[in-house]
């Protein structure tokens, strides 16, 4: 099964509703209850990434018939990550003022998608930036 | 367990407002009548209040009965209660009152509640994540149901009533006692023996408070008798007062708050605030749907008594208060669900999704389930029809 969700730029009235929707489905499909909060948790931060920090882009959902293998990908449409390691640094951010205000930007994003998922890739150039993980 | 809403039938229009108000989406009318799904139903009771034919029922213990088979009958009384109350001592005189009505004791658990609430702050405080309360079976069973991540969120305690219970058993040891508990919400009657079903519990009847008001009524103003009240029992039966915004220890009300509120917990994105309260009713319980009197004035009420509840907390060991709480298992395995899910999803493309519920499912997905299973066809759907 796959499912793709456009996310809008600053858009944060909507910012976590394919996060919501990814979540839903995978109740009803009786999940594992790990793997459900290691993909909300993920899939959250990086919807919210694409709010926050990106021109817009998709969240792609797959999830394997046959062994429940679920894949994620997260990718937008620009400005990119200058610096990927330094990005990757706990507590390093360059959200802005008011997406900060709103709670959102605290600089742990990437760092907590490479805890909880399976599997973890990120590339970034002034295109875009993509990443996909996994989760078994 | 039997379930809490019973279909009376004679008189059902099929409107399906009961269908279109239920929020677990577990009721459904099929050939005319209301099935309500016991797995899925949380006893918020919503439908009994939307149906205007009267026609869901809440099942009830028989009294007449309950009386006749114990030597020694004892009243166990919601510490909510005293918001229908303007002064402490019209309690005093409901105690007087429910003695003189075949009880033979009256007792009072705010001392068990105060205790599992300075416990709970002091649980909360070792916690790395945020905990939430469990009070109120309508939430827990919600949670179960809908955010299984979450129960280890859920603070690991036994419902106060039923501590309270035990206790008495202990007590009263080779004793014929009968112990009834008298709720002040839906939710809690799904705590006894009968008329439930609930046979692991040590209430044998839980009923309605206000079903029993006529009774005692009758029966006051003929003298009061002491009752001791805890005031953090009080606490962490109301909205308001539980929280408190220095400790970072919080309340929501009402279902469309807690699972936004939920939510935000699976998404690991509350992380300022320590222990949530969540209450099913508006203000908490003195919200119940058996209390007489309004929460609103019912909190300014109870407020007032506060200095009143002087009674210490109980004494309680571990073991007296702890409890497990299980996780639902997965009967199914992955491959058969994912399965059955493509199923429903195939049918649920070819109808309008419009999810009007004409057909007597709450929505398209509901009736895309029960013609995957065979129950019914698509004839059910009527925007296909037209």
């Amino acid at each position: 099964m796959k499912k793709v969700y456009q996310v809008e730029k600053d858009n944060y009235e909507d910012a976590g509703k394919a996060s919501t929707d990814i979540k839903r489905t995978l109740k009803t499909l009786g999940i594992e209850r790990k793997v459900l909060k290691a993909v909300a948790i993920a899939c959250y931060e990086a919807e919210i990434n694409i709010v926050i920090h990106s021109d817009g882009g998709t969240v792609t959902f797959e999830i394997d018939d046959d062994d429940g293998l679920i894949r994620l990908s997260f990718d937008d449409i620009g400005p990119g990550i200058e610096d990927l390691e330094l990005a990757q640094t706990p507590g390093y951010s360059t959200a802005s003022p008011k997406a900060r205000s709103l709670g959102f930007g605290a600089g742990m994003g990437l760092v907590n998608m490479k805890s909880v998922a399976s599997s973890f890739d990120i590339r970034s150039s002034k295109e875009g930036t993509h990443i996909y993980m996994t989760f078994q | 367990m039997k379930p809490v809403i019973h279909f009376l039938g004679e008189n059902c229009k099929s409107c399906i407002k009961c269908v279109k108000s239920c929020p677990t989406e577990a009721i459904s009318i099929i050939n005319g009548k209301v099935i309500i799904d016991d797995t899925q139903c949380i006893n918020c009771h919503v439908c009994v209040q939307v149906c205007d034919q009267k026609q869901l029922k809440i099942r009830e213990v028989n009294l007449d009965e309950a009386f006749k088979q114990h030597a020694y009958n004892i009243a166990l009384i919601p510490t909510s209660i005293l918001s229908d109350f303007q002064e402490f001592d019209e309690l005093k005189e409901l105690v007087h009152a429910i003695k003189a009505f075949h009880f033979d004791e009256v007792v009072q658990y705010s001392d068990i509640e105060g205790m599992l609430y300075q416990q709970a702050l002091k649980d909360s405080r070792q916690s790395d994540h945020v905990m939430l309360t469990s009070f109120c079976p309508t939430i827990n069973r919600l949670i179960k149901q809908e955010y299984p991540t979450l129960i280890d969120h859920l603070l690991p305690y036994d419902y106060p009533v039923e501590i309270a219970a035990r206790r008495l058993r202990e007590k009263y040891k080779g004793q014929d006692i009968g112990i009834f508990s008298l709720c002040e919400c839906v939710g809690k009657l799904t705590l006894a023996k009968e008329p439930l079903g609930k046979m692991d519990s040590q209430i044998d009847y839980a009923l309605s408070i206000s079903r029993m008001f006529p009774h005692f009524n009758k029966r006051k103003g003929h003298g009061k008798e002491n009752i001791a009240i805890n005031r953090d029992g009080v606490k962490s039966n109301v909205g308001d007062l539980f929280g408190n915004h220095q400790l970072s220890i919080m309340s929501v009300e009402g279902l469309p708050q807690i699972r936004t509120v939920l939510d935000l917990i699976e998404f690991d994105q509350l992380k300022h605030i320590r222990l949530l309260a969540l209450y099913h009713c508006y203000q908490g319980c003195i919200g119940g749907y058996y209390l007489w009197n309004n929460p609103f004035e019912g909190h300014f009420r109870i407020e007032s008594m506060l200095d009143q509840c002087q009674a210490p907390i109980a004494q309680l060991q571990y073991s007296e208060y702890y409890k497990k709480r299980h996780v639902n298992e997965q009967k199914q395995t992955f491959k058969d669900r994912m399965a059955w899910f493509n199923k429903v999803n195939a049918i649920l493309e070819t109808l309008p999704q419009f999810d009007c519920g004409s057909c007597g499912f709450a929505n398209c997905r509901g009736l895309a389930t029960r013609i995957a299973s065979g129950e019914v066809d698509d004839s059910l759907c009527r925007v296909k029809r037209r």
